[in-house]
């Protein structure tokens, strides 16, 4: 079937198959590789992407649902050359390790800040609930995400 | 295909010949897809049919929630806040921001029944669920509505459509008690939602609706028959969790063995029960 998005403001069009995945449109079809694959259960949010404005499971959404949308990955926070504020903390404070949780904790912590502007450290941490973290202990991922809601 | 109705969406399980599945937020067949578990011959979007989106009151103070009705739309919802505030607590603690954003209450109770939190709480306030179908509509109070482990009252051309919750009693205090392995994004062990009834510290009323002790969500109605009637002084707590324990048959798992699960379970009624009765009633006007 064919399906129409727009990514990061981009309009596309293509044909999948019913039961492919958003996180393989953007990553194999469209080449969006910010956005990262790994337990497909939708457990650990590593494909976290903006869908429509919400944050959504890019592993566990088919691509029938997103035709239509518009979806918002890590590669559209960057204006102009420029990372979006809460990049630039994680990178400031120590937030990236490995990186492979990074882009689907910036977006999770972007729907976040778009919702609650001056969240309490209490508040990010349960945001970031569904963010799995292998390397960081999470601490620093906290607080970035607090100090780039400070600035 | 997508169904831009609810009657598209019965023809095209009609023509499914029952294999079809309908999708929702479609988190959990997404999930079974990416896992190979399931190769369902037809999908069947319903993920657009706005007539199934919608909270509203009736005149007689029910609340009518859309089958599609996301989690955080409940979580969200001051008309849900204002009714039944337990649905309120209990969608708070679903899993994380993403996927309360994706997962429906109808969802929530078709496909994740034993394992799902919402059921306990809808069972504490003695929902109804309406389904529709060729052959018409019906309601079926959710009691009734889990047959066993991943079997429910919903026939393969039909659809859950909404959910009808009462106001609870008058004078009622609830509590929500969960436990898993984990403090989030862990399938719920066990989960126990309570509504207590008991002006001037008598349970005139309780119920109690569970998940993780059975094949399927239940109501504690052997627990229930012996709190009521009684104070928090009087309650007897022995005889009430051994006549729990006769009516409760939590599997065993990799993780957990049956009998941490019958003891936990215990543990967490006598908790959310004792909340409940610890709480002031919220003055609630009715319509």
């Amino acid at each position: 079937m064919r399906i129409a998005l727009s990514v990061n403001g981009q309009p596309h069009a293509l044909e999948v198959r019913e039961t492919d995945m958003l996180i393989d449109v953007l990553r194999e079809r469209l080449g969006y590789v910010g956005t990262n694959k790994d337990c497909e259960q939708g457990i650990c949010g590593c494909c976290t992407v903006l869908m429509n404005g919400e944050l959504a499971t890019a592993c566990l959404v088919l691509a029938g649902q997103a035709d239509g949308a518009e979806v918002l990955t890590i590669e559209g926070l960057e204006q102009s050359g420029r990372l979006h504020k809460i990049q630039q903390s994680f990178l400031v404070h120590g937030a990236v390790q490995c990186g492979y949780c990074t882009p689907g904790m910036i977006m999770t912590a972007k729907a976040l800040l778009d919702e609650n502007p001056r969240p309490t450290r209490n508040e990010i941490a349960d945001a970031i609930r569904g963010n799995l973290c292998r390397c960081t202990g999470y601490i620093k991922i906290i607080d970035a995400i607090e100090a780039a809601a400070q600035s | 295909m997508r169904a831009e109705s609810v009657e598209e969406a019965i023809a095209g399980l009609q023509s499914s010949g029952g294999d079809g599945v309908l999708v929702a937020g479609g988190t959990v067949i997404a999930s079974l897809i990416n896992q190979r578990l399931a190769a369902p011959s037809l999908l069947i979007d319903i993920g657009r049919i706005s007539a199934l989106k919608s909270i509203h009151t009736t005149p007689d103070d029910t609340l009518v929630i859309g089958a599609l009705v996301t989690h955080q739309d409940l979580l969200r919802s001051p008309q849900v806040r204002a009714h039944s505030p337990l649905l309120t607590e209990i969608a708070k603690e679903i899993s994380c921001g993403r996927l309360r954003a994706r997962g429906t209450l109808g969802g929530s109770i078709c496909m994740i029944g034993q394992q799902g939190d919402p059921a306990t709480g809808l069972l504490a306030l003695d929902a109804e669920v309406d389904i529709e179908g060729p052959r018409g509509s019906r309601r079926v109070p959710l009691r009734r509505f889990y047959r066993d482990a991943f079997t429910t009252d919903v026939a393969a051309d039909e659809i859950v459509v909404a959910i009808r919750v009462q106001p609870p009693p008058t004078q009622s205090t609830f509590a929500f008690q969960k436990f898993g392995p984990r403090h989030a994004m862990d399938f719920t062990l066990l989960a126990v939602a309570v509504v207590v009834s008991a002006p001037r510290d008598t349970i005139e009323d309780v119920r109690i609706g569970m998940n993780g002790v059975a094949p399927t969500a239940i109501r504690a109605t052997g627990a229930e028959a012996l709190l009521r009637g009684h104070t928090t002084a009087s309650a007897d707590w022995p005889a009430i969790l051994s006549a729990f324990q006769e009516e409760i048959a939590p599997p065993g798992d990799l993780i957990y063995s049956e009998q941490y699960k019958r003891h936990l379970a215990g543990v967490l009624l006598q908790r959310a029960i004792t909340a409940a009765l610890a709480q002031r009633p919220a003055k609630r006007v009715p319509k």
